[in-house]
């Protein structure tokens, strides 16, 4: 008979362990993916940037994007990325980086630069689109994929004739260097074939849709089929398995360049990605005002309790520990 | 079946020490080493031992779940026909042979993340070693003994506990052993569905920023993991070694 007693003791002694980890510990839970504790612009520099708060407050790892999470109130706020559709659609509100924390993580075409020597054509014809794309509007376009099921190629192509883009000028092109010539000429592809890859997600696969349908009106093929996620589409990039990619500059300065506190405005982040990628043959081109940065957000109905920006919520934890 | 055998007095004695080792050899290597600051947070005492708290709840109260549910059904299968016990035995093996993360995941489609959701799949993922060595274990039992009981009276009842499951207790408590140390292991992947564990502590080295991956935050996850399953099938084996009738070995 001592099985059965053995395992009633067992039970009784494991019945009384609950409680004691850390499933329900008090203060509102913050979600997040498990690299955002590491990196120098996630926690540790939520903690040392706003408030220590953050250091302490109770994080839940989850394995991808927080917005379902914070939507059904299981994270009282969360890690999302600013353009995301589904912040608009569960109406969540992004804590406003008041102090700057966040490196700026706009897009820029990525070229490579022997494809450029040969096409320079490509630079000045994106350059004038690529500017137009702001948060604002890649976002809606992110919706419109994602949560209205509408297909990439028909987004990308309404929002071009929406904003009379696929006719629009090259630019003058700027002076660029010998090896990522900016000139406009010759602009027209005459039938030549470049690849465009893209990261396999709605934002990317609509940037890349954008420059296929801009780059086949003047006359260029474009393959537009290769997605894969980083690192491995970085790799197709300088292995020449495909001729360009809309890159990240926060992606690209941290995650490849090594940079751990990227320049915290669009402009000179872009300057710096394109002057370290030079030398590896990567010429940056066309950059986008677009920001798909970091963010904390919550519901939008919680403001009034949590504030509006990473400083008052900073203040929410530090007093409800 | 494996481990059908009560554990060695040697294996029983030299585990702890292991353990103990390891984990001094881990903390020597960490303190002594220069930790960046973003890695320190990770290798904090809190942070680990919230971890730690978090894995042992949730492999306790998911193995002692799939125990209750599991022990019974597998007395049940064995006492049935075939007509109850193929459909059991299907259903377990199904709720292994799905990829764990799958199941994280449908389940996580419907409780969201919480607790409930990694120890709901955890459950049935250690069902089937549970129901399948309990109902080995019982068919395994010699048919004299039981008939001789009967022979003396003793109740239906009586036999299944004074017969019956002491005699099968070396191959379901190895079925206990195999689930308790798969649990320890699978619980990790409660870091995709909020879960917590050191599941979290293993995925922070992992997806952490930079060239490479932060490898000493990986191996101090993996070494933990590993000492707790070490831990907990060591105080299964003292469990084991105090019920299992001394006069099975003999036999």
């Amino acid at each position: 008979m001592r099985g059965p007693l053995a395992l009633a003791v067992l039970t009784a002694v494991s019945l009384l362990l609950p409680g004691c980890g850390g499933g329900g510990s008090a203060g509102p839970v913050v979600c997040i993916m498990s690299e955002f504790r590491t990196r120098a612009d996630g926690v540790p520099g939520l903690a040392k940037t706003y408030n220590s708060a953050y250091g302490t407050a109770s994080y839940k790892d989850i394995g991808s994007t927080a917005e379902a999470g914070i939507a059904s109130g299981q994270c009282a706020a969360g890690e999302v990325f600013t353009t995301d559709s589904a912040i608009a659609a569960r109406d969540l509100h992004v804590l406003r980086d008041d102090k700057g924390l966040f490196p700026p993580d706009n897009v820029g075409l990525v070229v490579r630069s022997a494809v450029l020597q040969q096409h320079p054509g490509i630079a000045a014809i994106l350059a004038p689109v690529a500017a137009r794309i702001t948060t604002d509007e890649i976002t809606r376009m992110n919706r419109a994929v994602e949560v209205d099921k509408r297909a990439v190629a028909d987004v990308a192509r309404q929002w071009l004739t929406n904003n009379a883009l696929l006719d629009a000028a090259p630019s003058a092109g700027g002076a660029g260097t010998a090896r990522c010539p900016a000139g406009a000429a010759p602009v027209e592809g005459g039938g030549a074939q470049l690849k465009i890859g893209s990261k396999a997600f709605a934002e990317e696969e609509l940037l890349a849709a954008i420059a296929k349908l801009v780059l086949e009106r003047h006359g260029y093929q474009v393959d537009d089929s290769v997605h894969a996620a980083d690192p491995a589409i970085d790799r197709a990039l300088r292995d020449g398995t495909i001729d360009m990619l809309w890159q990240y500059t926060g992606t690209e300065l941290q995650e490849f360049l090594g940079v751990k506190h990227p320049p915290a405005d669009l402009g000179s982040a872009f300057e710096e990605a394109r002057s370290r990628d030079e030398a590896s043959g990567l010429c940056w081109t066309a950059p986008a005002p677009m920001n798909d940065t970091n963010g904390l957000a919550i519901r939008s109905a919680d403001r009034s309790r949590y504030g509006d920006t990473l400083s008052a919520f900073g203040e929410y934890l530090a007093s409800n520990h | 079946m494996s481990g059908g055998r009560r554990p060695g007095t040697l294996r029983l004695a030299l585990t702890p020490f292991a353990v103990g080792t390891g984990l001094l050899v881990l903390y020597l290597w960490v303190h002594t080493a220069d930790v960046p600051p973003e890695e320190a947070s990770v290798l904090s005492a809190g942070f680990l031992g919230t971890r730690v708290a978090q894995h042992v709840e949730l492999t306790v109260t998911s193995f002692l779940i799939a125990a209750a549910i599991a022990l019974p059904l597998g007395v049940a299968a064995a006492r049935s026909g075939r007509a109850l016990r193929v459909p059991l035995l299907l259903a377990a093996n199904l709720g292994q042979a799905v990829p764990s993360i799958a199941l994280l995941a449908l389940v996580f489609t419907v409780t969201g993340f919480t607790f409930r959701t990694t120890v709901i799949a955890l459950v049935v993922y250690a069902v089937l070693p549970i129901l399948r060595n309990t109902l080995a274990g019982l068919q395994g039992v010699d048919p004299d003994a039981v008939e001789a009981a009967r022979g003396m009276g003793m109740s239906p009842v009586q036999v299944l506990a004074r017969v019956e499951v002491p005699l099968a207790s070396p191959v379901i408590l190895a079925g206990l052993r195999t689930a308790l140390v798969l649990v320890v292991g699978t619980a990790t992947l409660g870091n995709f569905v909020g879960g917590g564990g050191l599941g979290d502590v293993i995925e922070s080295g992992l997806t952490a920023s930079g060239l490479e991956p932060a490898s000493r935050i990986v191996v101090v996850g993996a070494v933990l993991v590993a000492a707790l399953a070490l831990t907990a099938d060591w105080m299964l084996g003292l469990v084991e070694r105090a019920v299992v009738p001394a006069t099975w070995e003999e036999r």
